[in-house]
């Protein structure tokens, strides 16, 4: 008896210290993304998409930028090495943009207005481990995220379509974090 | 503990008095016990034996025995005098020493490259004939006539016919994409139904049994088909802008349910069988797939993100009145309604897989009924006294069968590559 | 991460049912074991009733020894097919027992026209134990009626045998039941109604209610027929009617 009273203090002790440790991660996750969302303080335009209002936020900088990133690949071509659109990455079961995918998206946004001038589909994938029904829907919002970003870029909508796979075309075939991180993707499909 | 003795007691013994005042007297005895079912070996009735037809017999009448949860099965033989099967033809003495409660017997012949099989059930204690049928086909049907024999003994022994001449609808890989199949509920007799190259997902059988639908990549988008599966005709029934997943067809066989983008995010939708937009029942900024109904028709359940994570919600068949049934776990996906109308079962995402669970229609009695490797898409038999689910144990995902209670997890996937999303269909 | 919570709680549930059903099976251990007739301590439980009923019992059973004297009235019918646990007793009680004992095994398989003339001589037989039978109702009426207490069985509630032939087929019935159940359900129950002749056999065996688990009514009516084949017949040459409730044993089964 006492020593399942022993028991029963130490899983509870044990179950405290892990829902602590989960609260803390989760904190620092919000923290991160705020600064994400809070970065473009510029007074935000227009929203015109309906679903994230985070995303319209940060949408606000970079269309500013556009035009500028226009004229310098205007007067350096030089600096478009790349001819080809890249990939952005996302965490898990999430859809939200990362800096890292909005720089990549900026980036891909000079390349769809200077030197690509076809229709382009965007895939959302995920990782294999959340349900392969779920992900359908998720990897399409990991889709119409970038296509709004893009939008916002000042890429006709007319020219984006999207298309989610779910978890149906894994880039990497491996079972660890590196692969589903590599997984948790939109990839950019020139139609022509 | 002396007085908590006594107060025990005091609360027990009126009962105790009541029972006897009322002059019944009470029979008691340890309720673990399982009917022992004893398959005697197959005779040859005429003409010479096989011991092909033999092993096909017992092979699927085990197989179906074992699953089926009241009976614990024996094949070995005991010494008759005879081989006869019919009542009066054979001594049952040498099966009560053996302890049977139940005995099978079961004599085939061949003629014309017809196979005749003729089955009878015994209630070895009684001494009594219980079933005798005898059914006939070619040889490749064998297994299939014992599995209407053991639907038969369920229908005796326990009051309703058994699943087991079921079919299981799935996708598998086995050719390099997502193809869908069709096999018998133990695995056998494998026929492939899709064959277009592409990507196919998420079948559903038809209340009758008689058509498939599911979701194909085979035009680009994942759109929604539906196929007659005698004649192999198929409509494209759901091709609106974006995903057409999760089609579960209505109790009713002329609905469909199915998650639709095509106002943003994924929604649930109720289409006529041809196609036809009848209703969109959720309204949410998130993510809402996979449909279930209810038994009745009355009712479905879902999966949606709406609070952060995917949680299994219920509401009417009209959108109304929604809740959420799962609130453990962070991550509970693919609910089904057992046909029965009590349980649903669903999975919960746990470590790096998902284990399947069921639990009452209000949110009660979760119960947890796979531990080994990684368990999802459970699908219930059309009696609701088992589920098939996919499974990944060490190697590729596999099909398995169980009891309703996780109980006599058998794998019934014979084939190469991964297979997933089995439904198991309604009776032929 | 997030799924430790709910393993903890897991945890936490396994030992609450952990201690349940520790105290549940203490629970039916003490009251199985024959606490409740006078309510008397739990700690003195067999040995204080022989103690009380020897000087009762041993004079009316006449025999020398006081010791075998008081056992003697219960166990007849209850050990008669089955086991011979007890030390020998005297020769009338063991001889007439036997044989229907013997009778028993025969009995199930009149199958066939071939046996007849078996039968025929099973049912010499089985007269020959009726009236050895009849012999020993005399026997357990008037040890009853002398001393109705608990006579000294261990493990006994003091109804197990001996005292009247509803109690008597409740034990049979028993011992067949272990040997038959089966369920499909989680508390199944079924109530049949018995009529059984002057020979002892089960005229009639009405369903009166049921929770409606067919495997557990099989295995009740299963029990029935193989319990019928070693009944005696009812005392007096009467018939016997009774109702019997049918369930499983309390917490085995969840």
């Amino acid at each position: 008896m006492r020593d399942g009273m022993v028991g029963f203090l130490v899983v509870l002790c044990c179950g405290a210290l892990l829902v602590g440790g989960c609260a803390k991660k989760e904190m620092v996750k919000g923290e991160e993304a705020i600064p994400a969302a809070a970065a473009p303080v510029k007074p935000a335009e227009q929203a015109p998409a309906k679903p994230e209002v985070k995303q319209e936020k940060m949408a606000a900088e970079p269309v500013k930028e556009v035009p500028l990133a226009k004229e310098e690949a205007a007067t350096a071509p030089s600096a478009a090495q790349e001819e080809t659109l890249q990939r952005i990455h996302f965490d898990f079961d999430s859809y939200v943009l990362t800096k890292d995918a909005r720089d990549i998206l900026t980036k891909d946004a000079e390349l769809l207005l200077k030197k690509i001038t076809a229709k382009v589909t965007i895939e959302g994938h995920c990782d294999e481990r959340g349900s392969d029904e779920y992900n359908l829907a998720l990897g399409e919002k990991r889709a119409k995220a970038a296509m709004n970003y893009l939008v916002t870029l000042g890429i006709p909508a007319d020219r984006l379509s999207v298309i989610s796979y779910g978890k149906e075309k894994p880039l990497d075939p491996g079972h660890d974090e590196a692969a589903w991180a590599k997984n948790r993707r939109d990839e950019f499909v020139v139609t022509k | 503990m002396k007085k908590i003795f006594l107060v025990m007691a005091l609360l027990i013994f009126p009962a105790a008095v009541f029972a006897a005042s009322q002059g019944y007297l009470e029979v008691t005895a340890p309720g673990t016990r399982l009917l022992q079912l004893a398959i005697a070996p197959p005779v040859a009735l005429a003409g010479p034996e096989n011991s092909a037809f033999s092993k096909d017999i017992v092979d699927a009448l085990r197989f179906d025995m074992t699953l089926a949860g009241p009976f614990n099965v024996t094949t070995s033989p005991v010494t008759e005098g005879t081989s006869g099967i019919r009542p009066g033809d054979f001594d049952f003495t040498p099966w009560k020493a053996a302890g049977a409660d139940l005995l099978i017997k079961t004599g085939y012949s061949q003629a014309n490259g017809n196979v005749t099989l003729e089955c009878r059930l015994y209630d070895v204690v009684r001494s009594q004939e219980l079933a005798a049928k005898r059914y006939s086909g070619s040889a490749k049907e064998l297994r299939r006539m014992a599995h209407t024999f053991s639907d038969e003994i369920m229908r005796v022994t326990t009051g309703e016919k058994g699943p087991f001449t079921g079919k299981i609808a799935f996708v598998s890989t086995r050719t390099g994409n997502k193809e869908i199949y069709l096999m018998d509920y133990d695995g056998y007799n494998v026929q492939r139904v899709t064959h277009n190259g592409s990507i196919n997902l998420n079948p559903d059988f038809s209340p009758s049994g008689r058509e498939l639908i599911y979701t194909s990549y085979k035009k680009g988008n994942p759109d929604l088909y539906r196929r007659e599966l005698f004649t192999g005709t198929e409509a494209r029934i759901s091709a609106r802008r974006g995903i057409n997943i999760t089609g579960a067809w209505a109790p009713d066989g002329n609905r469909i349910a199915l998650a639709m983008s095509k106002d943003g995010t994924s929604q649930i939708y109720v289409i006529s069988k041809d196609g036809k937009e009848l209703a969109r029942l959720t309204h949410s900024n998130a993510i809402d797939v996979s449909p279930a109904w209810s038994p009745d028709g009355s009712r479905l359940a879902f999966v949606s993100d709406r609070l952060g994570k995917p949680q299994v919600f219920i509401m009417n068949a009209d959108g109304s009145n929604v809740h959420r049934l799962t609130t453990s776990g962070a991550y509970n996906v693919s609910p089904r309604w057992s046909p029965k109308g009590d349980r649903i079962a669903y999975c919960r995402q746990m470590g790096n897989g998902f284990q399947i669970f069921t639990i009452n229609q209000d949110g009660s009695g979760d119960t947890q009924l796979t531990t080994d490797g990684s368990n999802e898409h459970p699908r219930w038999s059309p009696d609701g006294r088992y589920i098939t689910f996919s499974s990944r144990r060490g190697g590729a995902d596999a099909l398995y069968v169980m009891r309703a209670d996780g109980t006599g997890q058998a794998m019934i996937s014979r084939g190469k590559g991964n297979d997933s999303h089995p439904v198991w269909s309604p009776r032929w | 991460m997030t799924l430790q919570p709910s393993r903890h709680e897991g945890r936490l549930g396994t030992m609450v049912a952990v201690s349940l059903m520790v105290h549940l099976t203490m629970f039916v251990i003490l009251t199985r074991a024959n606490f409740f007739p006078g309510l008397k301590y739990p700690e003195a439980p067999v040995y204080y009733v022989d103690v009380v009923n020897l000087p009762v019992a041993s004079p009316r059973a006449g025999s020398p020894a006081a010791a075998p004297g008081p056992a003697a009235p219960a166990p007849p019918p209850r050990t008669a097919p089955r086991e011979m646990t007890l030390p020998a007793t005297s020769p009338a009680k063991t001889k007439p027992t036997s044989t229907p004992a013997k009778a028993g095994p025969q009995k199930p398989t009149p199958e066939t026209a071939r046996e007849f003339e078996e039968r025929l001589a099973q049912l010499e037989r089985e007269t020959e134990a009726r009236h050895e039978a009849a012999a020993i109702e005399e026997l357990k009426k008037r040890v009853a009626a002398g001393g109705r207490a608990p006579a000294g069985m261990p493990g006994a509630t003091g109804k197990e045998a001996g005292s009247d032939y509803g109690s008597y087929i409740q034990s049979r019935l028993r011992d067949a039941f272990k040997t038959t159940i089966a369920s499909q359900s989680k508390n199944p129950e079924v109530v049949v109604h018995l009529t059984i002749d002057r020979n002892g056999k089960v005229v009639r065996a009405r369903l009166e209610r049921s929770s409606g688990d067919k495997v557990f009514e099989d295995s009740v009516m299963r029990a029935i027929a193989k319990a019928e084949q070693n009944f005696l017949p009812p005392p007096r040459g009467g018939g016997f009617d009774q109702g019997f409730i049918f369930k499983p044993q309390g917490v085995g089964k969840k």
